[in-house]
């Protein structure tokens, strides 16, 4: 029990640290740029006026360390700036942007944990026969093949040649929207969001697949395995109810790695399919030069790592006892 | 002569160069029954290939305005006998620029692999090796580094330092060496505990030796193993910084290609525009991938 809690005040203590890290570092990304800041900062198309407007409103006048200050006191306070592109509160704006990239990350993150451990275990059942040897350079296909591009051949097939799906966006031009239910709750949103998901899904499908046919093969050598044989169970209820269940768990683990891989690969998905996430934001804050909105967008993929880590942890350590054996060596 | 000429070396060295050299014979026999990393290496051997010598086997520059024998721009040309990829909408060969675009993917991929080695390698073994503190301080820092997403960071440092091949690969390496420091780490600290270790510290060794003269060899297959990974990795992230239009843009890359492809609205049209470059990009990442787990298999027999 002791052990529990250290190890949760443990990855508490990397948590914040984590936090405070990213959050420093992304400070001085977006300061000690070469140059004079105002000019890369600032869009040429501000006149000097609005150019020292700017810079005063962001306190990028000040020294360093003073702006610093001002910076944590902001974050703090859940200020994270104007956009300069469109004058409104970034925080909002990027909060809105999240939840719509949720909402493809996560069904497509969850597919793949549910499929990829069903098609590993396939695998391993018939390891190093053809099935496993041609499914397992498949699925590695799926993971190489940049994003971009299979989301363009996916447009290309089924909205340029069928016809079948929209090419992009979240919802259609006609759509106005009346609640936050309705945005996600519509058969329109579902014809936008088929693509995309099914796109990040293949791209994550590997890493469950893999880890769970790797993980059952060495399991399948393991001694308890070998009493549950010879206590005469039939091997396929072996390999699904015995190995399958043991090799689960490290999942968990990487379930929540692969939605912070998602959220970081949402910038390009997004680009591809116009989804207006969190991503596409970014990409746009970047090419707009809005800087208070890519430091937010950089900002929420970092935290939204960080707290899944920590979340992942703690429940690890409810159901498998080896996580704290293994995490109390710091 | 035959086995060991050098006659600068001992005997005890002979005989241990004489073993060194079985050995690799053994390890190249494996490597050569592994049929999947034998094409691997083929592909990124070929692949070199193009690069090295692009300029004499590509029939136009990258970004040469081509015509038709008319005298009017070919633009949008399916692939025929005088282009076999076809032009782009520019009337720019698409043949010539997947030719020139492998040269991005290699660079990224073997310069990447490489500073990831060394860095990760070094803090691997430095914080394996002295534990205490420096380890836990060092072990921090790469915990903090997996809450970075790669693409974000890299896009952020591009649009600040200005979007040029250096740049990116600057910026991935900086992240990307976590793991190796994880893996090399780890290692390091089981080896320690190994008796070549305490005799090398029982006959004086000072530390630096150790970690490098004693230690580093036997890690090496581990640095090429997750090395390799990391190269198809910085591929792919590579394409992705150029598609979104912050990469290399003073070469031509295969992810610049698919930008161009994806901006000028082609991918409606141009089917033989927009697949040379993505296939290439994945075939060459599993190239890697299979090469990682090819060096894998023969280092360490037991993995299958």
């Amino acid at each position: 029990m002791a052990r529990k809690s250290t190890f949760i005040l443990q990855r508490l203590a990397l948590m914040v640290i984590s936090l405070f890290a990213v959050v420093t570092i992304i400070f001085l990304l977006f300061r000690l740029l070469p140059g004079d800041p105002a000019t890369v900062l600032v869009s040429p198309r501000f006149s000097e006026e609005q150019r020292q407007a700017l810079l005063r409103q962001h306190g990028l006048t000040k020294p360093l360390h003073i702006q610093y200050i001002a910076y944590l006191e902001n974050l703090v306070q859940g200020n994270l700036g104007v956009s300069f592109q469109h004058g409104s509160p970034v925080l909002p704006f990027i909060l809105n942007k999240t939840l719509n990239t949720i909402s493809i990350t996560l069904p497509a993150v969850l597919l793949a944990f549910t499929i990829g451990p069903f098609i590993g275990a396939v695998f391993a059942w018939y390891r190093n026969g053809p099935l496993d040897k041609y499914g397992t350079g498949l699925v590695l296909v799926a993971f190489a093949a940049p994003i971009f591009w299979t989301g363009m051949i996916a447009i290309m097939i089924f909205s340029f040649n069928l016809n079948w799906l929209p090419v992009g966006g979240m919802r259609s031009v006609t759509y106005t929207e009346t609640s936050l239910a309705g945005r996600f709750l519509a058969w329109d949103f579902l014809k936008h969001a088929i693509l995309p998901v099914t796109i990040f899904f293949l791209w994550r499908l590997s890493q469950p697949t893999l880890i769970i046919r790797n993980n059952m093969i060495d399991l399948l050598g393991s001694p308890f395995l070998k009493l549950k044989q010879a206590e005469g169970l039939p091997e396929r209820s072996i390999i699904f109810r015995h190995a399958a269940r043991n090799a689960l768990l490290p999942l968990i683990h990487y379930s929540a790695l692969a939605v912070g891989f998602a959220f970081g690969g949402s910038i390009i998905l997004e680009t591809v399919f116009s989804w207006p996430g969190v991503g596409h934001a970014m990409w746009n804050a970047v090419l707009a030069r809005d800087y208070p909105v890519a430091q937010a967008a950089f900002m929420m993929i970092s935290v939204i790592i960080i707290v899944l880590n920590f979340v992942v942890d703690i429940i690890s350590v409810y159901i498998d006892p080896r996580v704290t054996q293994e995490g109390v060596q710091l | 002569m035959s086995g060991i000429e050098a006659d600068w070396l001992s005997e005890s060295q002979r005989v241990q160069l004489g073993h060194y050299r079985s050995r690799a014979a053994e390890m190249g026999r494996r490597f050569a029954a592994n049929r999947m990393a034998l094409l691997a290496l083929g592909i990124i051997g070929f692949t070199v290939f193009l690069a090295v010598f692009a300029p004499y086997i590509a029939p136009y520059e990258p970004t040469e305005t081509v015509y038709k024998p008319n005298g009017a721009v070919a633009t949008l040309e399916e692939p025929n006998p005088r282009f076999p990829m076809g032009t782009n909408h520019l009337g720019q060969d698409v043949l010539s620029q997947w030719i020139y675009g492998s040269r991005v993917s290699l660079l990224v991929a073997f310069l990447s692999g490489l500073s990831v080695i060394a860095i990760g390698s070094v803090v691997g073994l430095v914080s394996g090796y002295y534990k205490g503190l420096v380890d836990l301080v060092l072990m921090r820092v790469v915990d903090i580094l997996y809450a970075i997403p790669a693409t974000p960071l890299v896009l952020v440092v591009a649009m600040f330092y200005g979007s040029s091949v250096w740049v990116v690969i600057i910026a991935m390496v900086s992240v990307l060496w976590r793991t190796m420091a994880r893996l090399i780490r780890s290692e390091t600290l089981s080896l320690s505990e190994q008796p070549f270790v305490k005799a090398a510290r029982a006959a004086g060794a000072s530390d630096f030796r150790i970690m490098f003269i004693h230690l580093a060899p036997v890690l090496v297959p581990l640095m090429l193993i997750e090395g390799t990974f990391v190269m198809g990795a910085a591929i792919l992230l590579e394409a992705g910084i150029s598609f979104l239009g912050l990469g290399a843009t003073e070469m031509m890359s295969w992810g610049l290609m698919l930008q161009l492809t994806f901006s000028s609205g082609a991918i409606a049209v141009a089917w033989w525009w927009v697949i040379p470059p993505g296939l290439s990009i994945t075939i060459l990442v599993v190239s890697f991938f299979y090469l990682s787990r090819g060096i894998e298999e023969i280092t360490n027999p037991d993995v299958r």
